[in-house]
């Protein structure tokens, strides 16, 4: 069963997906579905034998092209809603034992051109709204599969976080003139303290904000860049770069490839013009706050949206500068 | 640095999954002479390739 079920008290849609339950679960590398299908073995989900990068429907959608009628009856504050939309898996690479901070700068470009191909024909389907690209990456941020991999669901609708992202772009916009997103990058710059890595179309840095404590942002400077469409060839080859310098300083930071979720933030797909008002960034948010301690997300968080850092974005910028310094990427 | 304006053509293949109902896309790339890794050594990009091809079969 699956459908949008609407959470009146917070504003937003509930996806239900109950065949997740059955999905698979931390597979031995010989029965992984995401490696090439190897001659006489068993078959993954790639029948053949080698590829550079692959994408695919999710076995075990969210969000599906032809979705069910929903199963259950809504109410006028409770309404139900089918959950249309797309999911798909995008595998980075055919090495099981990789990740994607190991990966050459040119296949990281590749990469690139694959996600703007699927943000472009995902986003060009009537009934997408929003097309989120992401990867889980690591036990403790729950993954099911180890082969280096990302997700792109296309929802029927804007999610939560990048509506409220909005909303404040806008408020800022009325109140200022001004793009949110670049008046933050343009005073991280400024300021310097939370740099990890510039190049002429990206800045890299711990938010003043940041609510982990080695949470990176990625933003485009260059105003008008709000998704890969925007994109020239220096801008794919200069994100490829800084993501490469990011992945590797937090592999470095302890010696360990470091979990993290990668969220990549783009612009709505549902026709409007949002150039005014946003910009393409790309967050991070690793588990771990020190070596062998994670950062839960507990009763403040979870409970009421309030996050607390127990660290200081400065000192945690710094830390990963030394890391990117000693993983010597340039 | 090496010439950045070079970027490696896509090529995109689409086909049915196993299960007769996925679909599933394979994308490869048809690498230009120069190292792209050389071509950010310093971090920085040259200017864009207007001439930039983009083959989706």
């Amino acid at each position: 069963m699956s459908e949008l079920r609407w959470h009146p008290l917070v504003g937003q849609w509930v996806i239900t997906a109950t065949e997740r339950q059955e999905r698979t679960f931390l597979p031995p590398k010989d029965f992984c579905p995401l490696c090439p299908t190897k001659p006489g073995a068993f078959p993954s989900e790639v029948s053949e034998a080698d590829y550079d990068v692959v994408t695919f429907e999710n076995k075990f959608p969210s969000l599906r092209p032809n979705p069910p009628v929903p199963a259950i009856a809504g109410t006028d504050f409770e309404p139900v809603a089918p959950a249309g939309g797309v999911c798909e898996v995008v595998c980075y690479t055919p090495n099981h034992e990789s990740t994607l901070a190991e990966q050459p700068i040119r296949r990281i470009e590749h990469l690139i051109q694959v996600w703007t191909d699927r943000f472009q024909v995902l986003g060009d389907r009537p009934e997408v709204k929003y097309v989120f690209q992401f990867e889980n990456k690591g036990k403790e941020i729950g993954v099911t599969m180890f082969h280096p991999h990302g997700q792109i669901y296309a929802y029927p609708f804007i999610p939560p976080i990048i509506e409220r992202e909005l909303d404040q772009a806008r408020k800022h916009r009325a109140e200022t003139g001004r793009n949110l997103l670049l008046d933050i990058v343009a005073g991280e710059v400024a300021d310097g303290r939370r740099i990890i890595a510039q190049n002429d179309s990206f800045a890299a840095y711990i938010p003043f904000f940041a609510r982990y404590p080695y949470e990176v942002h990625i933003t485009a400077k260059r105003p008008g860049t709000t998704s890969f469409s925007e994109f020239t060839v220096a801008d794919r080859i200069n994100l490829a770069v800084i993501l490469k310098q990011i992945l590797a300083a937090y592999d470095k930071l302890w010696d360990f490839s470091l979990p993290y979720i990668m969220s990549i933030h783009q612009r709505p797909t549902d026709g409007q013009d949002y150039a005014d008002i946003y910009q393409f960034h790309i967050e991070f948010y690793p588990p771990y706050r020190t070596k062998d301690k994670l950062k839960y997300l507990a009763g403040s968080e979870a409970g009421v949206g309030a996050y607390i850092n127990d660290t200081l974005a400065e000192e945690k910028a710094e830390d990963l500068r030394n890391a990117l310094a000693k993983a010597k990427i340039f | 640095m090496a010439n950045a304006e070079k970027e490696d053509v896509m090529h995109k293949r689409e086909t049915i999954m196993a299960d007769g109902r996925r679909k599933m896309y394979y994308f490869t790339f048809d690498e230009q002479a120069d190292e792209a890794d050389e071509k950010s050594g310093n971090g920085t990009a040259a200017k864009e390739d207007s001439s930039e091809e983009k083959t989706n079969e």
